[in-house]
């Protein structure tokens, strides 16, 4: 069903014809999402056209003409994922590329407004420039501050002393479904942008609540995030070390390093007391893959696997990060932090004491800026599994059923052998929560790989129900309805809950469901 | 043919679609205002127009999924200075080829006979007249009359041979930097010729827009009067002679008996030798553009030919292992050094330099076609100049000059814009 | 007066030599990569000679091509040099017809655009050179054909035309409508301008599919392709040695006629 013309015409008028396309050639680039893709690279259906609005008052424009045209519009911001695009036949794209200014970085109270394309490192280096850091979650500082603190869940490593992006999230502003504007917490008083609840009934539970509504319940057009102190010089120099860019001179009271312990449970003691002695500035359990693949060309990385080093000496261990704000804190953390060790029976482990090591992971934990290396490069799919934001033991009893199950894979030869763990995960918020996911590599190109993965994660979500292991967080290719479907009546029907909030927020139904959840029971 | 859609399939095909094309590589952006390095997503906005978009165009192209070639795709496929910066951010990260896919994307349309009306006008005149620029081929010499320079076109032998390139040649501004460019060439006591009006275009803006056919022949011609005039160097003040030179021609199979250097690179290396040596200061703050086919474009391509083969499950491993032109071996320290070299030269970097330099927007025939994308690329960069306090901004490159000089113009600025040729001449 | 003109899509011949391949299965040239089609250069010189008597006297002139795939941006330089109307016969089935096929269906759009004075042709395409379309095209319309012309000039109702021969020209005359096919010795096409390629887009530019025209069914191929591929380029060198230059010399006959090229 293409747009008729008089539609397109309406929306021409708003955003202007530079801004708005239904040229095949552009609709097929949009269709290029290989993360969430069943197999290949090439969604099923298409947006009927992309456009590009550049502020709020042209989301609002095209959102009435959606409701009254009953058209289905679906936002995204950097657009990285099968969930940007409309699940519906007939439907437009929302690409907010245009709308990617910083609006406002308030030192004193710590806090910066941004518009949804704004990426965190640009947010990060205009923060350091004011002594201040942001927080980047997992999938790297190429993502959306916005996105991930209004709509799509939030994790990241360095959460450990800077939150997590749904905590962070203060003052939005938010084109409803509808095309009417609501501005949550402070600025919806006109007080500034600086608390995103006022009294009363949370609206940051209504919009995104555990793991966001994933672009389906709105166009979020401006929000307000925490900021962090940032101790170290207001611009990093790089150096290039091939394939890296590397910090040119160590940080100040920074300290890098891998630690190993005996069993998954001694570490999941020390990510516990670490968490509780507030210590720390990042944490994550890094899998011997996925070190491995930050380090390596391809040859290299297969060569040194097979000799099982990597596995052996990585087998259970976590890249922890201090960074204090004087020497004195400096010394006082790794005093703690060699306790905590010698309690649970960690090792610092002598991969990570090399320099290369050294620079290499003092820039990746502050950039995040090398997460397609180890995802994307080796077999070109990818995807993750499982996914808890809950404490250590559930992270760890997931990475457990996640082990098993691989291996069942890795074995049939459908998925890579990254020596089956392979979760990026740990304590964040302080050590409050902890986090996981399972990920996995696979040839999205190659149908019996595809395929495997593709029942692996239809399993794994089994696995989830079975062993009562929470919802999983970003199975993309099981969002919405059906995830939701899953796990509703396992988790006290929380999906009747979306559904009414669908309903109230959007009656004409006019935001692209398909990634959050249907309206219907 | 060194252009295959097919060649670049799998390439098209793992782009993980993370957008790191769109950006410097992340831990070299230093802020908002410059976080751009595609100048053509920067200003047209769609994924269509940012590497990986241009990589699914291509995929979609070759797997035959747009049946139409319309005018709007060739619009798309050619606003783009195919200036690499998208290849350098991603492959940090990567081991994709994205800018060769743009070539061939391009190639295979013209294979189709797809373009855009102003390319078949470089296209024939380059066919006639050996140049992009509709200039009588005739006229190509005339830059050098009453050098007293030796002419290997009329059988004179000379050690190097420079190679002044299309825009130097009949621009009367910048065939003035040609002259003096010789003749700091002879003050240095090189033994230089040109070759007059047999010299011809490189080949580059051809090979660029996809018209590999007409590229070939100027590039094997090249070689072969090279090879024939028996010289040891050619010198060249054009940087996209330079980069395809070096990056493209060896990729011919044609031996070359000549070493190929920009002239940076030598008037590097004679100052370096004392052969030339300031006398007099420059004062002022200035900085230096990377010209893309000086710096990351400049660097040897070679195509990885091999067999995949599948180890631990579904690692895919190429076999032999692809080498990598990750743009960081092109050539940005002789400029650098010969400007920092001049007496009481202030020099100060950009945000956006060498590998991930932002182009000026010429390249790749949008200043022939598209002028208000050309300018707007420049303009941008000019504004960066003057938010480190640049005085005046250094280039290397004929199409970089000329842009950025028509940008300052344009937008009223006090900004200088040098050749750095014209710098050392007047530093001498 | 209304002045057909047959322009046919052909890969470049000047292409470089390295770019040239063939595909001994399909024996069909495979199309390089980054190497356009052309017009036929021929059929650039019956273009001119259309322009030229357009200018000399006014005449419409529609350029016609046929085949399964057209470039539209090459084939749209006819209407940038002058033509006022480009016709694409486009249609999967006019795939590698051969000369008779194809003057079949040129003469099908040739009827269907009716009142047509003149139809113009180059000599030959410069990929198979067969010099035959353009007398076929004449025997399907029933018209006088003309070949090998450099010059063409129409007065009262007749078309005069200087002929190309071995030792100058011949003049023919021959009454109107007629065919005429067109040699290089007539001139090259003119240049085209910059704004004459953006005008030639608001041009009318039709496309005729098999369907459009009333075309008989098209006789089977009279030719068969046996085999296509690269001739093989061998040069061998040898030098003539004698005790005097005469004697080399007539060394060298005496080679030169044992290889039966003397």
């Amino acid at each position: 069903m293409a747009l008729r013309r008089d539609t397109y015409r309406l929306f021409e008028n708003v955003v202007g014809p530079e801004n708005i396309s239904d040229e095949p050639a552009v609709l097929r680039s949009y269709m290029y999402q290989p993360f969430g893709s069943k197999e290949g690279v090439w969604a099923e259906i298409s947006p009927e056209a992309v456009i590009l609005p550049a502020t709020t008052e042209e989301v609002v424009a095209i959102a009435k003409i959606c409701n009254r045209y009953g058209i289905v519009f679906k936002p995204m911001s950097t657009g990285w994922g099968l969930h940007n695009l409309p699940g519906v036949e007939g439907a437009v794209s929302l690409d907010l590329r245009r709308m990617n200014r910083i609006l406002e970085i308030d030192e004193k109270n710590m806090y910066a407004v941004v518009e949804p394309h704004v990426i965190c490192m640009q947010l990060q280096v205009e923060a350091m420039k004011r002594g201040l850091n942001c927080h980047i979650i997992g999938a790297g500082s190429n993502t959306s501050v916005l996105a991930s603190a209004t709509s799509v869940v939030g994790y990241g490593p360095d959460g450990l002393s800077m939150g997590f992006s749904g905590r962070n999230l203060l003052g939005v502003e938010w084109v409803l479904p509808t095309g009417d504007v609501l501005k949550l917490g402070s600025p919806g008083a006109g007080s500034g942008w600086f608390c995103g609840d006022g009294p009363g009934p949370s609206l940051r539970g209504i919009i995104r609540g555990w793991e966001g509504a994933w672009g389906g319940l709105g166009v979020f057009t401006k929000c307000a995030v925490k900021l962090f102190h940032w101790n170290g010089p207001p611009e990093l120099e790089m150096k290039r070390t091939p394939p890296n860019y590397v910090l040119k001179e160590p940080i100040k009271n920074m300290k890098v390093a891998l630690f190993s312990f005996p069993t998954i449970e001694k570490l999941a003691e020390a990510a516990l007391q670490l968490g509780e002695a507030e210590i720390g500035w990042f944490v994550s359990r890094l899998s011997p893959s996925f070190v491995g693949l930050q380090m390596a060309s391809g040859a290299n990385y297969v060569a040194t696997w097979q000799t099982g080093m990597l596995q052996e000496m990585l087998k259970y261990s976590f890249l922890f990060v201090i960074f204090a704000n004087s020497e004195g804190e400096f010394d006082y953390q790794q005093k703690v932090l060699a306790q905590v060790l010698g309690d649970t029976g960690g090792q610092i482990s002598p991969v990570s004491e090399s320099r290369e090591m050294q620079e290499l992971t003092a820039t990746a934990v502050i950039k995040v800026d090398e997460v397609t290396r180890s995802c994307f490069r080796t077999t070109g799919g990818f995807n993750t599994s499982f996914g808890a934001m809950d404490t250590v033991d559930l992270a760890m009893s997931q990475i457990k059923a996640g082990r098993v199950l691989k291996d069942k894979y890795i074995r049939r030869g459908v998925i890579m052998d990254d020596g089956g763990d392979n979760s990026a995960t740990l304590v964040f918020d302080q050590g409050h929560m902890a986090y996981t996911e399972m990920l996995l590599m696979y040839d999205h190109h190659d149908h019996d790989s595809a395929e495997g993965a593709y029942q692996y994660l239809t399993e794994s979500n089994q696995a989830m129900l079975d062993q009562k292991l929470g919802t999983p967080i970003f199975q993309v290719s099981q969002v919405g309805q059906g995830k939701h479907g899953m796990f509703g009546s396992a988790c006290y029907n929380y999906d009747k809950w979306l559904r009414r909030i669908k309903r109230q927020f959007d009656p004409n139904n006019a935001c692209d469901p398909t990634a959050y959840s249907s309206p219907e029971e | 043919m060194i252009l295959e859609l097919k060649d670049y399939l799998d390439d098209m095909k793992r782009c993980a679609r993370c957008s790191l094309c769109k950006w410097p590589p992340l831990a070299q952006m230093k802020s908002w205002r410059f976080s751009n390095n595609c100048p053509s997503i920067a200003r047209y906005n769609f994924h269509t127009y940012s590497g990986g978009g241009r990589m699914a165009l291509g995929l979609a192209l070759a797997e035959g999924r747009l049946d139409t070639i319309t005018d709007e795709l060739l619009n798309i496929v050619y606003r783009c200075t195919a200036c690499g910066a998208c290849d350098s951010s991603c492959k940090y990260n990567a081991e994709l080829e994205v800018l060769w896919p743009i070539y061939s994307t391009r190639a295979h349309l013209a294979g189709m006979g797809y373009f855009l009306p102003e390319h078949s006008m470089i296209i024939d005149s380059l066919r006639k007249e050996d140049n992009t620029l509709m200039k009588p081929k005739a006229d190509r010499g005339k830059w050098a009359e009453g050098l007293g320079v030796k002419d290997l076109s009329k059988g004179e032998k000379a050690e190097v041979v420079y190679h002044a390139g299309c825009l130097y040649c009949y621009d009367p501004e910048l065939s003035a930097i040609a002259r003096d460019t010789v003749l700091l060439l002879k003050q240095a006591g090189v033994d230089v010729g040109i070759r007059g009006s047999q010299e011809t275009c490189c080949g580059s803006t051809a090979f660029q827009l996809g018209f590999q056919g007409e590229f070939i022949k100027f590039a094997e011609s090249n070689i072969d009067d090279w090879n024939a005039a028996g010289v040891a160097r050619v010198v060249t003040s054009c940087a996209c002679g330079f980069g395809i030179m070096k990056s493209v021609y060896p990729l011919l199979g044609r031996q070359m008996k000549f070493e190929v250097l920009h002239i940076t690179q030598y008037l590097d290396e004679l100052l370096k030798q004392g052969k030339l040596r300031f006398s007099r200061s420059f004062p002022a703050r200035v900085t230096y553009h990377d010209p893309c086919n000086l710096g990351r474009k400049s660097e040897t391509y070679v195509p990885w030919k091999g067999t995949e083969k599948k180890v631990l499950g579904q690692f895919i491993l190429r076999e032999p292992e692809k080498a990598v032109s990750r743009g960081w071996n092109g050539v940005y320290e002789p400029p650098r050094d010969i400007i920092r070299s001049v007496p009481g030269i202030q020099f100060v970097e950009m945000e956006r330099i060498m590998e991930y330099s932002w182009c000026c927007g010429a390249g790749s025939g949008v200043k022939q076609t598209m002028n208000d994308l050309a300018l707007w690329t420049a303009s941008e960069r000019i504004a960066e100049a003057k938010s480190v306090g640049g005085e005046a901004i250094v280039t290397a490159c004929a199409w970089c000059e000329q842009n950025l000089k028509e940008a300052v113009r344009q937008t009223g600025g006090n900004l200088m814009v040098y050749d750095i040729v014209e710098l050392v001449r007047q530093a001498l | 007066m209304q002045i057909v003109v047959c322009v046919k899509q052909v890969v470049d011949p000047e292409m470089p030599h390295s770019a040239f391949r063939v595909d001994p299965e399909q024996k069909r040239v495979v199309p390089p990569p980054g190497t356009p089609p052309v017009l036929s250069p021929f059929d650039q010189n019956a273009l001119e000679a259309a322009l030229q008597i357009r200018d000399r006297l006014g005449a419409k002139v529609i350029a016609v091509s046929m085949g399964s795939s057209l470039a539209r941006p090459v084939l749209s330089r006819t209407l940038a040099a002058g033509a006022d109307e480009l016709i694409l016969l486009e249609d999967p089935s006019f795939r590698d017809l051969d000369s008779f096929a194809a003057a079949g269906v040129l003469a099908a759009a040739v009827r269907k655009i009716g009142e047509v004075d003149m139809v113009f042709t180059g000599r030959q395409s410069s990929d198979w050179d067969s010099g035959i379309t353009g007398c076929v095209l004449a025997e399907e319309l029933g018209f006088p054909c003309i070949t090998v012309a450099s010059k063409v000039e129409i007065a009262d109702g007749q078309v005069r035309v200087e002929r190309v021969i071995a030792d100058g020209f011949e003049v023919v005359e021959a009454p109107l409508p007629c065919v005429v096919t067109i040699d290089s010795a007539l001139g090259e096409l003119r240049q085209v301008t910059l704004q004459a390629l953006s005008a030639a887009r608001k041009k009318p530019l039709r496309l005729w599919k098999a369907a459009d025209l009333d075309l008989p069914p098209l006789p089977p191929p009279r030719c068969e392709l046996l085999d296509l591929f690269v001739p093989k380029r061998e040069t061998n060198c040898e030098f003539m040695d004698g005790d005097t230059p005469g004697a080399a010399a007539a060394r060298l006959a005496e080679r030169l006629r044992e290889e039966g090229l003397l």
